[in-house]
């Protein structure tokens, strides 16, 4: 009976063992189900979803940049990328007959696409780039396994390389690098959108499978102010300067003084905006947009600043006489004429025609320095404009309140015929605009419309300030007027047209408080006289013949105006300029 | 009495047992046969659609693309290197060289046009009457 009953002890017990292993075995298999199919089931889920949906991020096409009268100066193009798939061309003869079929279409060589698939070691690789629509079409139409097209569209330029460094150029991710292209891009790119679908085994979109689609939003139409005929004219005007007096660079601004309107905006030197050479140092120093990067001491033409304060103040009439003894003396310094020589009798007019430093010193010394400085910051010098575009530069005025360990008398005295301070030439268009413009200070406007998704918006003229009264400004306007009657018909001639105008000639600061060898040539005017409608800034970079702003710069003026003045049907109306 | 009733009887079992079971089981089998083919056809009409649909959609683009290149193809045949090359190779043209103003008493001509689709489309002016609240409200005395 024990013997029985230890046999039965023993059987049962291995019987509960196997029972307690199924059912351990049982537990954690079901435990396991539980952790897999309940608890960590969102993740799984998830993951498995993932496994079989794809997603695109997709992007509609980048906004153009047009002229003010709506023609493209740069706009987008689709382009294609032909993506291979390693694997589908994983056996030689597979792959030699699709890069055979596929050469037809894109004109790449075939060793060159099976090459470039061999070369590396990811899933999909581009084998020809930007292809043409038909191009494309072809391609799609051979309907060869593992081969797809991609979008990658290229930016165009109908002008050519007009307003190279203003328009700017974008990266090879589609976004803006520089100029208008990265100021804008908010309003250029749009905003991306996706598609998200499920796939089959090859990747390809199942007809009933799952999908969404975030579409995205096109990127706004820009309208600039600038007018593509002046923009052309204004460089290949500056060009021609540059290469005739073996300059190193040079800028021009074309404005409208009643709107601050931009017109034309060159520099130069510049670079190809089709093809820009990033590495090519050359293409970095074109890239600038001097215009608005580059300060200077802008020389004589600032005398018109001085004369306008003084005229503005009540302090001189055109007519007021001086006493010009060749030289004048600020705080123990010395301040002579450009010829170094003196005039005698002059009057403020004179002082002006003849440019002369020590006239514009004893004018400024009338005004004191608080009323000189007010008047300079008034017409926008010392700050940045507002234009928007990046890069821009602020220049430099020293004034008793900003520098008072650094400013003297003498600053006072040189400051006034545009030595010892800086200014960019889109600070000075702006400020030759507002004497144009009966004294009110516009802000420099480069965008006139945006066309966009959400309708068309119109940018309207800013005033930022008045400045000068109106009668202070048709004074001024006058005097210019002498001024550039007493310019020879060889440099400033715009026949049937009266030009305001005051040349500069000021050498170049060498950074360590002196000045270089070499000169800044620049000229100021607006025309016509009697109701300006176009003022022009002209500055050359060390011309290496002569210095002379009447010479070297003066011709520009005269060129852009000849031609642009009947393109924009601006009636002439006094008697003509020069010959 | 009897006899008769089970004669209906094997009758009616012979009509439902014999001859018309193999019938039911095939009317049946062709029923659910297809039933199961009902999410089939329905699949493949809706992929046909899809298809359609996707086809629908290239042409579309693909029309969009062309416009948009023929847009461009305008674009650079009006830019202003064209103009030139087209008046001094077709045309014949020059840059004067003795250019002679005349001054005339008129006004100054209108601007330039631009040709229409080259200019941003014009915004439709928002109506500026009186709403049919204010006409209401008018008649009001």
């Amino acid at each position: 009976m024990a013997g029985k009953r230890k046999r039965w002890s023993n059987s049962t017990w291995r019987i509960w063992a196997v029972i307690g292993l199924i059912a351990l075995g049982g537990f954690a298999i079901v435990a396991r189900l539980v952790q897999l199919q309940i608890i960590d089931h969102p993740r799984y889920a998830e993951a498995a979803r993932e496994m079989h949906l794809s997603q695109e991020i997709i992007s509609d096409r980048r906004g153009a940049i047009l002229d003010r009268n709506g023609y493209p100066l740069a706009a987008s193009q689709d382009a294609y990328n032909v993506m291979v798939e390693r694997d589908a061309w994983a056996n030689p003869e597979d792959a030699q007959y699709a890069a055979t079929q596929l050469s037809s279409a894109t004109g790449v060589p075939a060793k060159t696409m099976i090459d470039i698939v061999n070369s590396v070691d990811v899933f999909e690789v581009p084998v020809a780039k930007g292809l043409n629509f038909t191009q494309a079409t072809a391609v799609r139409n051979l309907q060869l396994n593992g081969v797809r097209l991609i979008d990658d569209p290229v930016r165009v330029y109908p002008e050519g390389n007009v307003g190279a460094q203003l328009l700017g150029f974008i990266g090879s991710d589609g976004a803006g690098l520089t100029g208008l292209e990265a100021d804008l891009n908010a309003v250029l790119g749009g905003a991306a959108g996706s598609i998200t679908y499920e796939r089959d085994a090859i990747g390809q979109e199942l007809a009933v499978g799952e999908r969404s689609e975030t579409p995205a939003q096109p990127g706004a139409n820009v309208v600039l102010t600038i007018d593509r005929y002046v923009q052309q004219i204004a460089e290949q005007e500056l060009k021609k300067a540059i290469d005739a007096h073996q300059a190193s660079g040079g800028s021009v601004v074309v404005t409208q003084p009643r709107t601050g309107q931009v017109l034309a905006i060159a520099s130069y030197p510049s670079f190809d905006l089709t093809k820009p050479n990033l590495n090519d140092p050359k293409t970095a120093d074109g890239i600038r947009n001097r215009a608005v990067t580059d300060a200077y001491e802008p020389g004589s033409v600032f005398k018109l600043i001085t004369t306008a304060t003084a005229l503005d103040l009540g302090l001189v009439t055109p007519e007021t006489p001086w006493f010009d003894s060749g030289e004048i003396t600020f705080g123990g310094w010395t301040i002579r004429n450009w010829d170094l020589s003196s005039h005698g009798d002059e009057t403020v007019q004179g002082m002006l025609t003849k440019s002369l430093n020590v006239g514009a010193a004893w004018v400024a010394s009338l005004c004191g320095p608080d009323n000189f400085y007010n008047y300079v910051q008034a017409f926008g010098f010392g700050a940045p404009t507002g234009s928007g575009l990046s890069g821009e530069v602020s220049g430099s005025i020293r004034t008793p309140q900003t520098a008072p360990d650094d400013w003297g008398p003498v600053d006072l005295a040189t400051n006034s015929f545009g030595q010892g301070l800086t200014v960019t030439p889109l600070q000075y268009a702006m400020a030759l605009g507002a004497i144009a413009n009966g004294g009110t200070l516009m802000k420099p406007q480069f965008v006139r419309e945006v066309d966009g998704p959400d309708g068309l918006q119109a940018i309207q003229p800013e005033v930022v300030r008045q400045v000068i009264k109106p009668e202070t400004s048709r004074t001024l306007l006058d005097m210019m007027g002498v001024v550039a009657d007493s310019v020879s018909s060889d440099y400033l001639s715009v026949p049937g047209y009266k030009v305001g105008a005051k040349s500069g000639t000021a050498q170049v600061a060498d950074g360590a408080g002196g000045y270089k060898a070499t000169y800044i040539s620049s000229f100021a005017g607006v025309v016509p006289l009697e109701n300006p409608q176009l003022s022009i800034i002209v500055k050359v970079d060390e011309p290496k013949d002569v210095p002379w702003g009447t010479v070297v710069a003066a011709p520009v003026f005269s060129g852009i105006a000849q031609k642009v003045l009947p393109y924009l049907n601006i009636p002439p109306g006094g008697k003509a300029a020069g010959g | 009495m009897a006899a008769s009733q089970r004669h209906e009887t094997q009758a009616t079992a012979g009509i439902l047992g014999f001859a018309s079971m193999p019938i039911v089981l095939v009317v049946a089998a062709m029923i659910v046969g297809l039933a199961a083919l009902l999410p089939l056809v329905q699949s493949s009409g809706a992929t046909t659609t899809v298809g359609d649909i996707t086809t629908l959609q290239q042409q579309r683009d693909d029309w969009q693309t062309r416009l948009e290149e023929e847009q461009l193809k305008v674009a650079q045949m009006s830019s202003l290197s064209a103009i030139r090359k087209i008046a001094v190779e077709r045309l014949h043209m020059g840059e004067a060289d003795d250019i002679r103003y005349i001054t005339v008493d008129a006004p100054a001509p209108a601007a330039d046009t631009v040709p229409s689709q080259l200019l941003p489309e014009e915004q439709p002016q928002p109506q500026t009457g009186n709403s049919l609240l204010d006409d209401i409200i008018g008649l009001l005395p």
